[in-house]
Order: C-alpha cells, then structure tokens, then sequence
C-alpha cells in the first residue's frame, strides 16, 4: 500500500518557502498567495499552504508543506504539522530582523512537535547573509541542529537540506526503537 | 390580492431570486488543467493586503481547493494535511453560526511512527534524483 510521508517547511515571512517547495516538487505546486505590501518586501505571501509532492518508489510519496508565515496565519501551523516526519524551518540570512519571529517559529514547533528539524539559510549569495554558525548560535544555542546555507531556486541545495532533515529523523527512528527496546 | 396563479407565479420569483442571490463557490476544472484562481478581491487591508487572492496549482494532484467566502479549508486539503473527518457543507457566510476562536491544546506530538528502514528508503530514493 502506498503512504505518503509529510515533510513542513516554515519560517518567517519572505523566507523562501513557497520557492523551495517549487523547487524540488514534481507537481504545480498548489499556493494559496495573497498580494502583501507587509514590509515593502515582497509582492505576495502565502496565507494557507503550499502543497507539492514528490514520488518516492512503491508509490510512496513525499509530501511537503510550507506554512504561512504570518503570524496571523499562524493557526495552520498545527494543522500542517499533524502527523510530519520533520521540519525545516528557512531563515533569511540576510535579514536579522527576521531572526526573532524565526526564534519564536522555532519554539512553537518545538512545543508542537518532537520531531527533528533543520535550518536553511536563504539569501546566502548576499554579502550582509550571516553565518550558519550565527544563525545556529541565535536559534539552536543548545542543540544538536543542522544549519546549511540554501539556495532555495535550486535543486540540489533543497535537496540537501531535505536530506540532512532526512539523516535527523533517521537517527531519532533509531533512537525511539533503542528506547523502546531498553 | 392577486389571484393563486399570481401568487404562485410571485412566489417563485421571489424563491429564484432568493438563490441567485447566494452562488456557491465551485469550480469545475479538467483534472490536468493548472488553475489560477482569482476567488475574490478586496482593497489594502489593515495588516497590507490587497488584491485578489489567488490559488494555483493542480486538481487532481492530491489537492483541491479552498472555500475563501469563509477561508476554511475544503476536506480534501484538510486530510492531506492530517484533519479532519467531516465534510464541509457550503452555507453563506450569514447562515454560518458564529465561531469562538480558541486554542487548542492538542499536546506535543512525536510525528508520524516511521521505521528505520522507510526512512533509508526515501533517503535513497531522494538521493537519486
């Protein structure tokens, strides 16, 4: 019988997770945009979720959700996190400013869920973009988080960060059967 | 006071205006046809919104789409996103009773159960693409 396994990407608004989800999925992605002046940033966010899929053998199949990441939104976030493998939560690294609703987007996840999550760094091309050391310092101090740089329009680095997501939730698979063992 | 004829006829007017005045938000699409939609449009808003508010992607890809007159998630969405159980009926925003928003609590969850091997197997699945 074929399943389907759920993957959220999240993170604070203009962080790229409609355009990382495009970039791996096989199907049109399914957005829910609207036109936003917020921040003078970006012509339009997602309000509900961006739904795209990727087919795995068997028919199995990926599923990957991006959060809206407006706060007022932010009521999806539990709907879309129900039942994930993990998350990955997208931070731009060149906007700072951006760092404290990332901060606040992580806690909420980490009381949401206890499933494993990474960190992509958006805008990494950019000169101001801080380090993955930064940004895990800002938001992971404590814990054992991966944090890599993402291009988020390309395929191979979307790839990466779903791997390393993969890797993590692999381990605690590991973990949970050791636990139960003992 | 007109005749049963006249009244009948009055009455059916009155009826048929009465539905015309609430359409239900339904799209019919070809199964491979890309949609984009425009459900409805407002001016700038308080928290700088405007426009129309448009959905885009595929029917028949495991998704469908969203009743905007009252932004709930149609059935289909709402199970692929691990929710709900129900099917929405679509009443008009003055016929739909008054929601309390609160929070709910639904407790810290550990994910889906997923074995060591199903992973590895996505993971190589993945890492050939």
């Amino acid at each position: 019988m074929a399943r389907a396994f759920k993957i959220v990407v999240t993170g604070p608004f203009n962080s790229g997770k409609t355009t990382f989800i495009k970039a791996i999925s096989e199907i049109e992605v399914v957005a829910t945009e609207k036109a936003t002046r917020a921040s003078g940033k970006k012509g339009s966010t997602t309000v509900a979720m961006d739904f795209g899929r990727i087919t795995l053998r068997d028919g199995d199949a990926l599923h990957l959700y991006g959060t809206p990441g407006q706060e007022r939104f932010d009521f999806m976030w539990e709907i879309l996190g129900e039942g994930m493998l993990g998350y990955v939560v997208l931070v731009d690294g060149s906007d700072p400013e951006s760092f404290d609703e990332s901060e606040r987007i992580v806690r909420r996840f980490e009381t949401m869920s206890e499933v494993p999550f990474v960190v992509g760094v958006t805008r990494g091309d950019r000169v101001n973009c801080l380090s993955p050391e930064t940004v895990k310092n800002r938001l992971a101090p404590d814990g054992d988080v991966d944090v890599l740089i993402c291009d988020v329009r390309k395929l191979k680095d979307v790839k990466e960060v779903l791997l390393a997501l993969l890797e993590r939730v692999l381990e605690s698979a590991g973990e949970a059967r050791q636990a139960e063992a003992g | 006071m007109g005749t049963l004829h006249e009244l009948s006829t009055e009455e059916a007017e009155t009826q048929e205006e009465e539905v015309a005045e609430e359409p239900e938000v339904e799209v019919e699409q070809a199964p491979t046809e890309v949609q984009e939609l425009e459900m409805f449009s407002d001016d700038l808003d308080e928290d700088g919104m405007m426009g129309p508010l448009t959905v885009s992607g595929k029917r028949d890809a495991g998704t469908s789409l969203i009743d905007l007159e009252t932004f709930e998630l149609e059935q289909e969405l709402l199970e692929l996103a691990g929710e709900g159980k129900k099917k929405k009926d679509h009443l008009p925003i003055s016929e739909k009773p008054a929601k309390k928003k609160e929070k709910k609590g639904r407790g810290k969850s550990r994910g889906k159960e997923v074995d060591k091997g199903s992973v590895k197997k996505i993971i190589d699945d993945m890492k050939k693409m």
